[in-house]
This record gives structure tokens, sequence and C-alpha cells, in this order.
């Protein structure tokens, strides 16, 4: 049993520097906002910081998530998702190079990519990009989004299957 | 979709059990290359560079953040001065504070080591060393507190519509929005607001003050509060004040859309049984309710 409390300054501040950026990068993943995506995410700190005596310290990250996801769905303007991404800091150009066993031509690969991403249902792209964007792992996820890992897995591995479908018509489109 | 058969496969691989080659032969290798592409792609990317998405202790420093436009900033480093005055008043060395939790009942002895408090859920107490001397015993109350006071100098329980005086008995305050209700169990005590109009609320008698004024006389049979026990007993009583129990007991939000919250309640609701209890208040009123993740709708 852990009797960190949420209350405590420095167990907030660890919760929030464990969680931010991945709640941000999710709401981001799952509705296309980056600057309502922060501030949703920061909406949520909020109310967890005014609810830390209710919420116990190993239901902070899936109440940081429900919470940020109900702003989201409640916030009446939705937009068509658009993602847009960024090279990590510190990719060197080595990794970006075309690697020969590639398949799908290099160019405007990233711009299919980031289409065919956008096209896929909201659910299965947040788990996705979750996993391999934030690096969470398939537990933490489940945990995190109160899904059950069978289903994590089962997004992810559909969101590969379906991200090569949407590049083949793309490729194929192009000749 | 129509190849998600390989699912199971494509898993196995990325966790780890089971090795390319084996995934190749079963879906092929240019498949898998593609897969592999896709990974490698995704894997480079990230939403924002800037990983720090605030400063989390904007958040618990002040509780509210705003987006700092130019002008908004200046009453903010205001406010952020007015905030670090009022912790260091809050954390005087001699204020003392004890508060409930949702649904939690907590007896406190009072400094003058034989009076006492049973604060009710969500309720909070404080004092300040220098209100307890021999001219006097002064606290402040936030919710519902039952007090068991022994003789000695005046005791006084401020809130923030009014004040109960006394010197020595037994009595419940509680206060809600801008109402209260004050019951006195044993002796004799003295409510009054902040006009300083006043009842005299003697054994076996309790008082409400609602809309800025004094209610007629209910007559109390019991010797403790009923919330010490199982339920809480409530006598002619507008709704607002049994939904703020219903709060503070069951840690609800309540939604009241628009019910008339100015309707009576006489009765008891249990304060372990939340179904019975919601069920006790609206179903003679007609109320529908509807509980969804600790919060309870109402509509009519």
């Amino acid at each position: 049993m852990n009797h960190q409390s949420v209350c405590e300054e420095q167990t907030f501040h660890q919760v929030h520097s464990d969680h931010a950026t991945p709640l941000r990068n999710f709401l981001f993943y799952k509705f296309g906002d980056l600057e309502k995506a922060k501030d949703f995410a920061q909406d949520a700190f909020i109310r967890l910081w005014d609810n830390c005596s209710k919420v116990p310290f190993e239901k902070a990250k899936s109440y940081l998530f429900t919470i940020a996801n109900r702003l989201f769905l409640d916030d009446v303007d939705h937009q068509k998702v658009v993602l847009k991404f960024q090279y990590r800091q510190g990719t060197s150009e080595k990794q970006m190079e075309t690697n020969p066993e590639y398949l799908y031509q290099h160019d405007e690969f990233k711009e299919r990519l980031e289409m065919a991403v956008s096209e896929l249902p909201d659910k299965q792209r947040a788990v996705f990009l979750l996993s391999r964007i934030d690096k969470m792992k398939n537990k933490e996820i489940a945990e995190t989004l109160d899904i059950s890992l069978k289903t994590v897995e089962k997004h992810i591995a559909s969101s590969l299957q379906n991200l090569k479908g949407k590049l083949d018509e793309l490729s194929n489109s192009k000749i | 979709m129509a190849d998600n058969e390989h699912n199971d496969q494509i898993i196995k691989w990325l966790n780890g059990e089971l090795r390319e080659e084996q995934l190749i032969q079963e879906i092929g290798a240019e498949n898998f290359l593609k897969y592999k592409q896709i990974i490698q792609e995704v894997d480079q990317w990230t939403p924002d560079n800037e990983a720090v998405v605030f400063d989390p202790a904007v958040v618990t420093k002040k509780g509210r953040v705003m987006t700092m436009t130019r002008w908004l900033s200046l009453s903010v480093a205001a406010s952020v001065v007015l905030v670090a005055l009022f912790s260091i008043w809050l954390l005087r060395p001699d204020q003392t504070v004890h508060f409930t939790n949702a649904g939690e009942i907590q007896k406190i002895t009072l400094p003058d080591g034989s009076s006492s408090v049973t604060l009710a859920a969500n309720s909070s107490i404080s004092w300040a060393e220098d209100d307890w001397s021999s001219s006097g015993r002064r606290l402040q109350l936030k919710g519902k507190g039952f007090f068991r006071v022994e003789k000695g100098s005046p005791f006084s329980v401020g809130f923030q519509n009014g004040e109960v005086t006394v010197l020595g008995t037994s009595f419940e305050v509680s206060e809600f929005d801008e109402s209260f209700q004050v019951i006195c169990f044993e002796g004799l005590v003295s409510a009054s607001d902040k006009q300083q109009t006043s009842r005299k609320v003697a054994g076996g008698e309790g008082y409400l003050y609602h809309h800025y004024q004094w209610e007629e006389k209910v007559n109390i049979t019991d010797s403790i509060p009923s919330w010490l026990q199982e339920e809480t007993k409530f006598t002619n009583v507008p709704l607002t004040l049994v939904l703020k129990t219903l709060e503070n007991e069951y840690d609800l939000t309540i939604i009241k859309n628009a019910v008339n919250l100015e309707r009576r309640f006489t009765g008891s609701i249990p304060n372990k049984d939340l179904d019975l209890a919601l069920k006790i208040v609206f179903d003679p009123l007609g109320i529908n309710y509807e509980v969804k993740a600790n919060k309870l709708y109402l509509s009519e």
C-alpha cells in the first residue's frame, strides 16, 4: 500500500513530471490540437490538485487521463484530426537516411504516414502512438486508459495493419 | 479490417516473443518490411520537442492558471504576493486546523482538555492559540459539528454567517450555503446571525436560520445527533441542507439542474447506504436521479 498523497507538493510535482507530457501527447494523438492538448492537460492537473484528497496516489494517472479526455469530449468544436510531427531532437541524419530495405519511397513518406495516422480511429491511434512515441508499456497504457491489455494489443496491431493498408492505397494511387 | 488475422503474430513480434524470421514466414517479407518501416519512422516522431508542458508550481501555488497575456501578468504577480501573504498567515505557528474528508467523522478534544467536538464529513474546525484563555474559548467551524462543552469560560463557535455562544452544554451546528441550523441537546446556547439577531436555544430545541431569517423552533427528542449513529435525521429542513449532507457523506457532486430546492424534507437518511438514502429523499418528492461516476444528476 502506497501512502503518498497527491496533496503533497513534492508528490504532485512528481506526478506532473511523470505524466504531463504523455497526457498532453495522448490528447494530441486523440484530438489533434496541440495547443488545446496543452490547455486541457493543464486543466486536468488543476482538477487533480483541487481534488487531491479524494484521488489516491495510484489512481492519479488514470484520473488525469479520464478528466482530460472528458474535457476534450465536452469541448464543442471538434475538428478533423490532421496530425503533424517533428523529428525528435537528437535523431541522427543517419537514422533518417533511406534504408535500402525500405519498400515505401522515402519521398513524402513522412507526410503520407502522417495522413494515414490521422485517419486511424481515435482510440487505436492514441494507443498506438503512446506505445511508439511515448514508449509506454502495454500494461501501463491499459492501466492509464482503463482498458484491458488485450484491447491495447489489438489496437496496436490493428493500427499497424491499417497504416500499411492506407499507405499501400496511397502508393498505388500515385502511380 | 480485412487482414487483421495476423494480429496475434504482430503483437508477439512487437512484444519480442516472436523473431523477425518467424513473422516473415507467417506474413511474407514484403509485409514485414513495410511494418518495420512504419514503426521506425513513427519511433522518431514527437508532437513537440518542448517536453515541459507547464510549470506545476503554477498549479500548486495558485490553484488556478490563466494564459499570461501581458496585461495579466501584472495582476498575476500581485496575486502571487497575496497568496504568499495568505500562506504565511495560514501557517502562523499557533493556528490549529482539523478537518474531515468525505464520509468521515472525527472526534477532537479541544484545548481546554475536557470539551470536545465531533466533526461530520467534509467539515473543519480551527482556532488560534490566543483564542483559548481564561476569558474565553473560541473556534471557527466550516460544515457541521457536534460540541460537548464543559462548564468554564464562555465558549463560542463562529462560522460564516453567525455565531453560537454557550457556557456548558452540548449542541450541534450545521452550516450550509448562506444558512445554518443550531440544535441544542443539553443546557442553553445563544445563536446569533451577522446582524446580531439571536435565538436562545434550550436543550431539546433546534432553530434554522434560512434566507436571512430565523424560522420556527423545532423540538428535538434525541440526546445526541442522529448522524453519530447510522443515519441523519432532518425535521422540516430545506432540500439544500439534505443535498449538502449527501454530498459530504457519500462524496458526491450533485448536479441540481432546475430542481426546486426550496422544498422541505422531514425524515431520516442512512449514512452508509446511498441507494436507500436517495430513494428516501427523492422518491416522495418526485425527483428523478441518476448516479454516474460520483455525480448525482437530478431532474424533475
